[in-house]
């Protein structure tokens, strides 16, 4: 089962694997950020037949992550990370703490 | 019948002997589950409300498995055979604890469900389990879950001449993790059309239905760049689209529009290379995405008669693909470079569009900036031949959705 501390890093490591920088933030800033102050801005939209296309990449990474560990967030996909834009990412960080759960039954 | 009843009677007996020792009982709820899950409904116990729920420390420490747990009907007594069990929350290294377990069995979310835990060493638990509030009945006469079904209607008027509606209709088929990428199929419908009739809805309501089925296949391919004598771990996503069969229509069906889709998009790998080591050299903080690639055959056919000429430039079959390619140059200063290519196949037809250009932000927002760019190019539906240097303003206001 994912501990906490590999939540956290599961979710910053997939986010920036998708998210282009120079400098990355640190863990304690990028978790004080909104989802909106880490994305690019005035980046091109992809053609609407992929509306979702980056938000479902980071959503897709950040699955694989928790996955590696043998665990899985429900419900998580594009639609739900761009529903919580406005929030910081710590608020994704905790709800995912509570509610990940073991990709093997006991 | 009888040998049902003797089962129903022997199960309520060996449950209200096991509920004998019963010390606590707390409530529980039904959740619809993730398509990943084998079961569409489940129940998900607690373990962090209230704080003195005893199998908050325990269900980690011992080693549990399925067997512990008993589901029943609670109107009936009926035992209902559980598919799997699975720990819920994130571990706390420092004091292991979980914050509940879920229960995957095949479940009516209107019925109340009755769980018993028991742990060695342990009174029993029990965990009562209230309908899933808002459900319907699981199944209807065609035989789907209306709760993998979302619908939005948006009543109008319009001028106050004429009412309309505004809809937007979706049904998940499927969504499976597979491959190492995410599978989805869904069916969808949207659009407006008029409620009223006569020449003052003509006017002000557009009759347009939009339905069909799509698949859509997500992959992100994994790639090492090493950067300054650092290695960065980064992805280049991919996405696969089929809609085979997408319908275009006004309200009373006499204009039918059929068009078959094949998309794909996807990042272009190491074409982020330059901008990462631009980017890193100057220690920059705007986050970027690299540059993408979207291309789509459509096949478009009048099932239908059609008055509008839509299709006599491009003809049936389309072929259409767009680059993007977005850098930072500075906090304040962006590189993009866009190229568009249309190609008709049936009348032998192609036109491409290009546009390059940057954006002086005037705040480290990158709210508001002024834009140079020069086009050269066609871009449809007319495809009218233009070049030309442009400067210009752009903002942005709000959350870019």
């Amino acid at each position: 089962m994912i501990s906490k501390p590999q939540v956290k890093t599961t979710i910053y490591t997939a986010f920036y694997r998708v998210v282009r920088v120079g400098t990355q933030p640190t863990l304690a800033i990028f978790y004080q950020k909104t989802l909106q102050q880490t994305l690019p801005t005035n980046q091109p939209d992809p053609p609407s037949d992929f509306d979702d296309f980056w938000w479902e990449a980071i959503a897709l990474e950040m699955q694989n992550g928790f996955m590696a560990y043998k665990s899985y967030l429900p419900n998580l996909d594009g639609p739900w990370l761009r529903q919580h834009l406005s929030e910081k990412w710590q608020e994704v960080l905790d709800y995912a703490c509570d509610n990940v759960e073991s990709l093997i039954p006991m | 019948m009888q040998t049902t009843l003797l089962a129903m009677a022997v199960t309520w007996f060996a449950t209200s002997l096991w509920a004998a020792d019963q010390t606590a009982s707390f409530p529980a709820t039904i959740e619809k589950s993730d398509d990943i899950l084998p079961t569409k409904y489940r129940i998900v116990l607690p373990f962090n409300k209230p704080d003195t729920n005893p199998l908050k420390d325990k269900i980690y420490e011992t080693n549990v498995t399925k067997r512990a747990f008993l589901l029943r009907e609670t109107h009936s007594g009926l035992e209902i055979p559980i598919v799997s069990v699975r720990l819920k929350g994130a571990i706390d290294p420092a004091k292991p604890t979980v914050n509940g377990v879920a229960i995957d069995a095949k479940i009516n979310p209107t019925n109340k469900y009755t769980v018993l835990v028991s742990l060695p060493n342990m009174p029993l638990v029990t965990y009562e389990a209230s309908p899933l509030q808002g459900t319907g009945p699981k199944t209807n006469w065609l035989n789907f879950d209306t709760s993998f079904f979302h619908l939005e209607a948006n009543p109008f008027g319009a001028d106050g001449k004429a009412a309309g509606l505004k809809y937007d209709v979706s049904y998940t088929l499927t969504s499976l993790y597979k491959w190492g990428g995410l599978l989805k199929l869904k069916a969808q419908s949207n659009g407006e059309f008029s409620l009223t009739s006569g020449t003052n809805s003509d006017e002000t309501i557009q009759n347009s239905i939009k339905a069909g089925v799509n698949g859509t296949y997500e992959y992100n391919i994994p790639a090492t760049i090493p950067l300054f004598g650092e290695t960065r771990e980064y992805v280049y996503p991919l996405a696969l689209k089929v809609a085979p069969a997408e319908f275009e229509m006004n309200k009373h069906f006499t204009i039918i529009d059929y068009t078959a889709k094949v998309l794909a998009g996807g990042a272009l790998p190491y074409l982020d290379y330059p901008s990462l080591l631009w980017s890193r050299a100057m220690n920059l903080d705007v986050p970027f995405y690299p540059p993408a690639i979207f291309s789509g055959f459509a096949f478009v056919d009048n099932v239908k008669n059609n008055t509008s000429d839509s299709l006599a430039k491009l003809g049936h079959a389309r072929w259409d693909t767009d680059l993007r390619y977005f850098m930072p140059l500075h906090e304040r200063l962006d590189f993009y470079f866009s190229w568009s290519w249309y190609v008709g196949l049936e009348h032998s037809f192609w036109k491409n569009n290009v546009e390059l250009g940057g954006i002086l932000y005037m705040d480290d927002k990158r709210s508001q900036g002024f834009t140079l760019t020069w086009q050269r190019g066609s871009l449809p539906p007319e495809f009218l031949h233009t070049s030309s240097w442009r400067i210009g303003y752009t903002a942005s206001f709000g959350a870019k959705k």
